[in-house]
C-alpha cells in the first residue's frame, strides 16, 4: 500500500479527483437549477425538489428493471412523473399563494417528507443501484486520470443546460415574463402575461429537471429515497451562492462544491497530518464543505438589520399565551388515564410529551421570535449528548445531568443564534438546517464522541431515590414527562404574556421598529435561541435517557424538518398546540393508536408522516395559525354563546374613559400626567450621506432645543427620511456627527439611541402586526431591564399602560380599538397608533416621519395638537417630517428645508414661507393668497 | 359547498394513490425474491403435551430496519427446527418460539419486551432486537443471542452463541490467510466500528499485516471518490465494514478493482442475499467471514438435516439459494435443545429463568457441525483486552466465498485470530 501522506498539490490525482467532484457537482447543479427556476418564478424555495425528482427515478428504474419496459419509455415515464409532481407542487403553492413565503417553504418541507415516506412505502427495496442510462465505460484520459464516461457526459450536459437556461431566461419573452411575474404578479398580468400560466410552466420545467437529476443520480448514489432527497442540501448551497437567480453562478458553485469535497477527501490524510490529528478524526470534513459555504455566504451577504422597506416574512399568528385552565385540566385527566391504562400508552405518551417539549422550543424561537430554525431537534440531541457525557464522566445524578445538559445547550443555543443576527427568513432556515447537519456530522455520527459501541452509558433515572427507569416504570417516567411539559408550557406561556414576549413578537414583526423602541434586536434573538435551546435540550434529554445506553442517531436532519411540521400542525406560535403536533411523531400517541387499530399495518411512521404532511398543507389553507388557533376560536365562540344565553352584558375589560375627540389642548393641561425623564438638545452637524454615487444628504446641520418643534420639509427625495434614519441610527453617515445633549451618538446603535431618548415614528407606520394596539403601546413602555428576561419566565410582567399612555390613547381617540390588531384598523387609526407608540416610549427627543399622511382633517388636528402638547407641556423637542404644510406652518417653531440633500433654508414659518429658494424648490407659487389650511393649500409638494 | 368537498377530497385522494401504489408495487412473488423460499408452517404434535417452553425473539420484521430475506429465512428455519423438536417431543414438553415484531420502533420493542415478560416466556431467544427498550422491559435472560447489542454483549444473563465482533477480529486473519501484505478496511464511521477496528488492527499487525482504515461518514452518497481513494492507496486487500456495500463495490468495479484481482472480504452479515442479488457477479470472489455454515454446503451434516427439516415444514429450498442466516436460526434452536436435553426431565418440567441460566452456564462446549463451537462457561477472547469482558463465547469462524452470486464454503471453522486453512 502506498504512503498516503504527501499528495502533491498539482498532480494527476488532483485532476482526477477534481473531475470526479465536478461530476458529482453536475448532478447537484441539476437539482440546484430546478430550485433556482422555481424561486425565480414564484419566490418559493423548494426544499422538496430532490425528493420529488427521486419519485421519477423510482418510476423510471422500476419500469425498466422490474417490469422490463424499454429504456426510452421508462425514462419518459420517469420524467412525466417529475412533471406531474412539478404540477402538484405548483397546485400546492397556488393554493397557498396568499400565505407568507415561510408558510410556503414549510409546505415544501411537507412535500419532501411525504414524498420520501411514499417512496419507502411504495418501493421497499431501497438498496437498488440501477445501471446507468449513459455509457459507463471508464476512460483513461492520461496516466492515472480515469473517469467514467457517464460522468464526463454529465459535466458537459450540465454546462450546456446552464447556457440554454441562461439564454431562455434572459433573452426570450418567456424569461422576461418570468422575471416580471416574480417581481409583481399584478403588473405582469396588466402587461398581458398570465402570471399563473408562467408560474405553471416554470414549475413544470423544474419538475422535469429534478426528475432528470434523480434519474441520472440514482445509478451513482443508489435508488434510495433518503439518499436522493438529501441531494437538496448541497443544491441549496449552490443556489444560495447563485442568489437563487444566476444559473451560471449556481452551476459554478455546484461544480466547485463537488470538486472541493472530492479534493478534501484526497487530501484528508495530509490535512490530518498537518493538524497533528488522526485521519479518522476528519471523516466528516468533505461533507462539511457545503455547510460551511452556506454559512459563509449567508452570513457574509446578510445584514444585521433589514433594509428600509424589507418586510419580515410573515409567520402564522402567535397565540395569546393565556392559560386555559379547563382544557389544561382535561388534558391532564386524559394524560393520567392514558398513563394508567396500559404501559404501551405510557411509552407512547413519553414520546409524545418529549416531542412536545422540543416543539415548545420551536414555539419560542420561530413562533414568538420569528426565527425559522430547522436545528431545534439537533439542539435537543446536543443537550442529550452533553447530559449523557456529564452523567457518564462525572457520575452525576439524573437531575444534575439534566440541569447541566440544559445549561450547556443553552450556551450553544447562543452560538447557533449568531448567524441569525445577519440572516433571516428562508436564508436562516437554510443556515439552521446546515447547522443541524454540522451537529450530526461532528457529534451524532462521530464514533469517538458518542461512547463506543455501547453508546454513552448512564444510570437509570431517579430523583431523590425514587426510581423512574422508563423501561421498568414507564408510568412513573410518563408522569415526570407530564410535569416537565406542564412546567415548560407554563414557562413559555408566561414568556408570551410578559414584556419579554412582546419584545420577541416585536422583533419577529419588525426589527427596525423594535430597534427604534430601544429593544435590543440582537439580545432578543440570542435570548430566544438560548431559551429555545434549553427547552429543546430538556425534551432531548428526557427522550434520550429512556435508555441507559444513550444514543443519538435519532437526532438527524430529517427529524429537525419533521419537527417544524409538527409544530405547524399544532400552531407554531401556540404553546397549547404542541401536543397536537407531537401526537403525530413516530412512536407517539397517533402511532400507538394506529398500531392498535391496524395491527397488521407496517411502516406506521411513514404513513403518519404522509398524513402529517397532507395535514400541514390542508391546515395552511384552512387555519394557517394551527390547530390550537381553531380551538381558541371555538372556545371564544362558545364563551360568547354562553354569554348571550345568560344575557350577560359584555362590558369592556377595563373601565375606559370615554374617547375624547379634540380633547388635546382643551385646557386642564396641568392635570395631565407628565412624562418623566431628561429633556435634551439635539444637534445635527454637517451630516453627509451617499448611496453609491448619489448624495442623499449633503452637509446638513441644524439644532433643536427641548420643547421646540422643528419641521423638516422638502420635495420627495430631498433626504428628509434619510436624515431621520441618520439621527435614529438606521443609516450611517459618511461624515458629520449627531449630538444628543452635546454627546456624540454617531456610533451608537439605533437601540442605544432609542434608550438614550431618541424616539421616532415611521412613514410606513411599522406597527407590530401580531400585537394588539394595547400591546403595541405596552412594548413602548416596557422596561428594558435585563432581569425581566428571566423574571418573565416565572412571573410575567402584567403592568398596564401608564396614566400618560392612557391619556394619549384618549387624546388620539384610540380607546375603542385598544384591543384590536392593526390589520383590522383603517390606515388613519394605524397612523395614530404609530404616533402614540412613539410618544409614550419616554423620549427626550421625538422624530415624526409624515405623521399626518393619510389622516383626515380631524385626525390631523389631533396630531398637531398632540405635537404641541409634547413640546409645550412635556418640554420635549420634536422633529416633524411632513408634506402637510398647514400642519407644519401652524405647529412648528422652526422649519428646515432640504432640497437634493442640501439645506436651503432654516427659520421660522414666516421666514421660510417667504424664502424664494423654498418657494421655488418646494412650495411653488401660491394659488391662493389666504393662509394655508390644508396640505395642498400652499403650493403642492413635489410628488 | 362543492369547493369544500373537493378540497377535502384532494388530500384523501393523494393518500389513496400512495396506498394503491403500495399494493401494486409490493406484490412481488415471494419465491422470486432474494434468499429464495416459501413459507414454513408451524406444526403441533398432539402427543407432545404439557405447558410449552416458551421463548420470544424480538426483531424488526417490518419497518425501515428490516431485511426481508433474513427475516424470512430466520422465521422459516426457526419454525422448521421447532417443528422437528416438537415432532419427537425432544424436551418432553412442546417448545414454542414467538417472534415479536418491533416494527422498527423502540416503543413497540418495549411492548414486545413486556409481552415476553408477561406471557410466560423463559428468555429472549436469538434476536433481542435493535432497541434496548425491548430487553430492558422484558427483564428476561437472553439465550443464543446474536452478540451484537449492548444487552447481548454485557448483560450477565445473556448467552450469545455467535457475535459479529468475532468476525471483525477475524479480518486480520483473513488477510494472513490470503497471503497479502497489507489491508485497507473501509469502515463506516460509527462508535461500534471505531471501538473494535483497533483490535483487528493489532491482531493483523501481530500477524505481520499492515491494516489501515478509511472511515467514511454514514451518510456518504457518492462512492466514486472513496473508491478512487482506495485505488490511490493501492492496497493488496480490502476489508469492508459497510452496512450497505452495494454502491461501494460497484464504484470499486468502476475503478477496475474486483474481488477476483484484489481480495475483498467482510462479514457475511453485511452481505445479505439482497446485496448479492444486487451485485450479481461483481461480488464473485469476495470472502465472507461467518460463524454459520452456508446452506449450500451439502457435505455438512447439520446443513443436510436443516434442509430436510425445512422441506418437512413446507419450504422446498435449494441450499444454494439460502444464506448462512438460515443455518444460524435453525442451529440456535437445536443447540438450545441440546443444552436442555442434558437436564433431567424433571428439571425441564419445572424449568424457570434461574434454572435456564444455570443450564446455560453449565452447558459446557457446544459443538455442532453447522455453526462455530461455543462454550458459555468460557469467554472467547480472554487474551484480547477490548473483548475480554464481553459476553462472546465463540472464537471460531469460517470463510465463505461468493461464487456465481452464491455463498460457497471456503474453509472449515477455526480460530478467527489465526489464519484459516482454505479448502482445496
Amino acid at each position: 500500500m502506498t504512503v498516503i501522506v504527501g499528495t502533491a498539490l498539482f498532480s494527476q490525482a488532483t485532476v482526477r479527483f477534481a473531475l470526479l467532484g465536478f461530476a458529482t457537482g453536475s448532478l447537484t447543479a441539476l437539482v440546484a437549477l430546478s430550485i433556482v427556476i422555481v424561486y425565480r418564478a414564484s419566490g418559493v424555495l423548494n426544499f422538496a425538489a430532490a425528493a420529488l425528482g427521486a419519485v421519477g427515478a423510482f418510476v423510471c428504474y422500476g419500469l425498466r428493471d422490474d417490469r422490463g419496459v424499454a429504456t426510452p419509455v421508462a425514462v419518459a415515464a420517469g420524467l412525466a412523473v417529475g412533471v406531474l409532481l412539478g404540477i402538484v407542487t405548483y397546485a400546492v403553492m397556488a393554493a397557498l399563494r396568499r400565505s407568507s413565503l415561510l408558510v410556503r417553504l414549510i409546505a415544501t418541507l411537507a412535500l419532501l417528507s411525504s414524498a420520501q415516506s411514499a417512496m419507502i412505502l411504495i418501493w421497499p427495496d431501497q438498496l437498488n443501484q440501477p445501471a446507468s442510462l449513459l455509457p459507463d465505460r471508464t476512460l483513461v484520459l492520461a496516466g492515472d486520470i480515469r473517469i467514467g464516461e457517464d460522468r464526463l457526459i454529465l459535466i458537459g450536459a450540465v454546462l450546456v443546460l446552464a447556457v440554454v437556461l441562461w439564454a431562455v431566461y434572459s433573452k426570450t419573452l418567456f424569461g422576461l415574463a418570468t422575471s416580471a411575474v416574480s417581481e409583481d404578479r399584478r403588473v405582469a398580468s396588466i402587461a398581458g402575461w398570465g402570471a399563473a400560466r408562467i408560474e405553471f410552466v416554470n414549475f413544470v420545467v423544474a419538475g422535469l429537471l429534478s426528475a432528470l437529476a434523480a434519474i441520472l443520480l440514482a445509478p451513482i448514489v443508489t435508488l434510495n429515497a433518503a439518499v436522493l432527497s438529501v441531494a437538496v442540501l448541497p443544491a441549496l448551497a449552490a443556489a444560495l451562492v447563485g442568489r437563487f437567480s444566476s444559473f451560471a453562478a449556481t452551476v459554478a458553485a455546484a461544480l466547485a462544491i463537488g470538486a472541493l469535497q472530492s479534493e478534501l477527501a484526497l487530501f484528508q490524510p495530509d490535512i490530518a497530518h498537518a493538524l497533528g490529528v488522526s485521519d479518522a478524526s476528519l471523516t466528516g470534513l468533505p461533507h462539511a464543505v457545503p455547510l460551511l459555504i452556506i454559512l459563509l455566504v449567508a452570513v457574509m451577504s446578510g445584514r444585521v438589520r433589514p433594509a428600509r422597506g424589507e418586510n419580515a416574512a410573515r409567520l402564522p399568528l402567535p397565540g395569546s399565551g393565556r392559560v386555559a385552565r379547563i382544557p389544561l385540566a382535561l388534558a391532564l385527566v386524559v394524560a393520567a388515564v392514558l398513563i394508567l391504562s396500559a404501559q404501551s400508552y405510557a411509552d407512547a405518551l413519553i414520546t409524545t410529551l418529549g416531542t412536545g417539549i422540543i416543539i415548545a422550543s420551536v414555539v419560542v424561537v420561530s413562533g414568538y421570535a420569528g426565527q425559522l430554525s430547522l436545528c431545534q431537534y439537533a439542539l435537543a440531541g446536543f443537550g442529550a449528548w452533553a447530559a449523557a457525557r456529564s452523567a457518564n464522566s462525572l457520575d452525576l445524578p439524573f437531575p444534575a445531568a439534566v440541569l447541566l445538559g440544559i445549561a450547556v445547550a443553552t450556551a450553544v443555543g447562543v452560538l447557533v443564534a449568531l448567524p441569525a443576527l445577519r440572516t433571516r427568513g428562508v436564508t436562516l432556515a437554510i443556515v439552521t438546517l446546515a447547522l443541524s447537519l454540522v451537529f450530526t456530522s461532528l457529534i451524532f455520527q462521530n464514533g469517538s464522541m458518542t461512547g463506543g459501541f455501547e453508546g454513552i452509558v448512564v444510570r437509570s433515572p431517579e430523583i431523590l431515590g425514587y426510581e423512574l427507569d422508563p423501561a421498568v416504570h414507564p408510568q412513573r417516567y410518563a408522569g415526570l414527562m407530564v410535569i416537565a411539559l406542564v412546567a415548560v408550557s407554563l414557562m413559555v406561556a408566561n414568556l408570551r404574556r410578559g414584556a419579554t414576549g412582546r419584545k420577541l413578537i416585536a422583533v419577529r414583526s419588525n426589527e427596525r421598529a423594535a430597534a427604534a423602541l430601544g429593544i435590543s434586536v440582537v439580545g432578543v434573538k440570542l435570548y430566544a435561541f438560548a431559551v429555545g435551546a434549553g427547552v429543546a435540550a430538556l425534551g432531548g434529554i428526557l427522550l434520550a435517557f429512556r435508555q441507559t445506553n444513550v444514543q443519538f442517531a435519532a437526532f438527524d436532519v430529517f427529524g429537525s424538518i419533521l419537527l417544524v411540521q409538527y409544530a405547524v400542525i399544532g400552531g407554531i406560535g401556540w404553546i397549547s398546540g404542541v401536543l397536537a403536533g407531537a401526537a403525530a411523531a413516530p412512536g407517539a400517541i397517533a402511532a400507538q393508536v394506529t398500531n392498535d387499530l391496524f395491527p397488521g399495518l407496517t411502516n406506521v411512521a411513514a404513513w403518519l408522516t404522509i398524513f402529517a404532511a397532507v395535514g400541514v398543507v390542508q391546515l395552511f389553507r384552512r387555519a394557517p395559525d394551527g390547530v390550537a388557533s381553531i380551538w381558541a376560536e371555538s372556545a371564544l365562540r362558545f364563551r360568547e354563546r354562553l354569554g348571550r344565553a345568560r344575557g350577560a352584558a359584555t362590558a369592556p375589560a377595563t373601565a375606559a374613559p370615554a374617547a375624547s375627540e379634540g380633547a388635546v389642548g382643551d385646557g386642564g393641561a396641568t392635570e395631565r400626567p407628565r412624562l418623566s425623564g431628561p429633556r435634551y438638545e439635539l444637534e445635527v452637524r454637517d451630516i453627509t450621506v451617499r448611496f453609491g454615487g448619489v448624495t442623499a444628504v449633503d452637509e446638513v446641520s441644524f439644532a433643536m432645543s427641548p420643547g421646540e418643534v422643528v419641521g423638516l420639509i422638502g420635495p420627495n427625495g430631498a433626504g428628509k427620511t434619510t436624515l431621520l434614519d441618520v439621527i435614529s441610527g438606521f443609516t450611517r453617515q459618511q461624515s458629520g456627527v449627531v449630538l444628543l445633549d452635546g454627546v456624540d451618538v454617531s456610533r451608537w446603535t439605533p437601540e442605544r439611541r432609542a434608550r438614550g431618548g431618541i424616539a421616532r415614528s415611521w412613514q410606513s407606520v411599522e406597527l407590530f402586526e401580531e400585537l394588539t394596539v394595547r400591546d403595541n403601546l405596552r412594548v413602548a413602555e416596557d422596561t428594558r431591564a435585563r432581569r425581566q428576561y428571566l423574571r418573565d419566565l416565572v412571573v410575567p410582567d402584567r403592568r398596564s399602560l401608564s396614566a400618560f399612555a392612557e391619556s394619549v390613547v384618549d387624546d388620539l381617540g384610540l380607546r375603542d380599538v385598544i384591543d384590536e390588531r392593526p390589520a383590522t384598523l383603517p390606515h388613519g387609526v394605524i397612523k395614530l397608533v404609530g404616533i402614540a407608540r412613539t410618544i409614550i416610549s419616554g423620549p427626550a427627543v421625538v422624530l415624526l416621519d409624515e405623521p399626518a399622511a393619510g389622516l383626515d382633517d380631524r385626525e390631523r388636528k389631533e396630531v398637531a395638537a398632540l405635537i404641541r402638547q409634547i413640546a409645550d407641556h412635556h418640554g420635549i423637542g420634536v422633529v416633524v417630517v411632513e408634506h402637510d404644510m398647514a400642519l407644519i406652518l401652524n405647529t412648528c417653531d422652526r422649519i428646515v428645508v432640504l432640497d437634493f440633500g442640501g439645506k436651503i433654508a432654516d427659520g421660522t414659518p414666516g421666514e421660510v414661507r417667504s424664502d424664494d429658494r423654498v418657494v421655488k424648490a418646494y412650495l411653488g407659487e401660491p394659488t391662493d393668497a389666504a393662509a394655508p389650511t390644508g396640505s395642498a393649500a400652499v403650493g403642492s409638494p413635489a410628488s | 359547498m362543492l369547493t369544500r368537498r373537493s378540497t377535502a377530497r384532494a388530500p384523501l385522494a393523494a393518500i389513496l394513490v400512495v396506498a394503491c401504489l403500495v399494493a401494486a408495487c409490493s406484490s412481488k412473488d415471494e419465491g422470486t425474491q432474494a434468499g429464495g423460499g416459501g413459507t414454513a408452517t408451524p406444526k403441533t404434535n398432539p402427543d407432545c403435551k404439557g405447558e410449552p417452553l416458551k421463548f420470544t425473539s424480538i426483531a424488526s420484521t417490518s419497518g425501515p430496519l428490516t431485511v426481508p430475506s433474513l427475516v424470512r429465512e430466520g422465521r422459516n428455519a426457526s419454525i422448521a427446527a421447532v417443528n422437528a423438536v416438537n415432532a419427537e417431543c425432544a424436551l418432553g414438553r412442546p417448545l414454542e418460539i414467538d417472534i415479536c415484531d418491533d416494527k422498527s420502533d423502540p416503543n413497540q420493542a418495549a411492548a414486545c419486551g413486556r409481552k415476553a415478560n408477561s406471557d410466560g416466556s423463559l428468555a429472549l431467544f436469538g434476536s433481542s432486537g435493535g432497541f434496548d427498550t425491548g430487553t430492558t422491559a422484558a427483564k428476561l435472560p437472553g439465550v443464543m443471542t446474536a452478540g451484537g447489542t449492548v444487552f447481548d454483549l454485557t448483560d450477565p444473563r445473556s448467552f450469545s452463541s455467535n457475535s459479529g465482533l468475532t468476525l471483525v477480529v477475524g479480518s486480520g486473519s483473513v488477510a494472513t490467510t490470503l497471503k497479502v501484505k497489507d489491508n485497507l478496511t473501509v469502515a463506516v464511521d460509527t462508535a461500534a466500528t471505531r471501538s473494535f477496528i483497533e483490535t483487528a488492527k493489532q491482531l493483523a499487525n501481530a500477524n505481520g499485516i499492515k491494516l489501515d482504515t478509511l472511515f467514511v461518514p454514514p451518510d456518504t452518497t457518492d462512492w466514486a471518490p472513496v473508491a478512487a481513494q482506495v485505488s490511490q492507496r493501492k492496497p493488496s486487500s480490502i476489508g469492508l465494514i459497510l452496512p450497505s456495500p452495494v454502491p461501494f463495490i460497484n464504484a470499486l468495479d468502476a475503478e477496475g478493482i474486483t474481488p477476483k484481482d484484489v481480495p475483498v472480504f467482510t462479514a457475511v452479515t453485511l452481505v445479505s442475499p439482497e446485496v448479492l442479488d444486487k451485485l450479481g457477479t461483481k461480488a464473485d470472489g469476495m470472502y465472507l467471514l461467518t460463524q454459520q455454515a452456508p446452506p449450500s454446503d451439502s457435505s455438512n451434516p447439520g446443513v443436510e438435516q436443516m434442509l430436510k427439516e425445512l422441506k418437512d415444514a413446507g419450504v422446498d429450498a435449494n441450499g444454494a439459494d439460502l444464506s448462512p442466516a438460515s443455518t444460524g436460526a435453525w442451529a440456535n434452536v437445536h443447540a438450545l435443545v441440546d443444552i436442555l436435553k442434558k437436564l433431567p426431565r424433571s428439571e425441564i418440567a419445572s424449568l424457570d429463568q434461574a434454572k435456564l441460566v444455570d443450564a446455560m452456564k453449565d452447558a459446557g462446549p457446544v459443538d455442532r457441525p453447522e455453526i462455530a463451537p461455543f462454550d458459555f462457561s468460557k469467554p472467547a477472547f480472554p487474551d484480547i483486552p477490548a473483548l475480554a469482558s464481553l459476553r462472546i463465547y465463540s472464537r471460531d469462524a469460517m470463510l465463505v466465498q461468493v461464487k456465481d452470486g452464491k455463498y460457497v464454503r471456503a474453509s472449515d471453522f477455526s480460530d478467527a485470530t489465526q489464519p484459516f486453512k482454505l479448502d482445496q
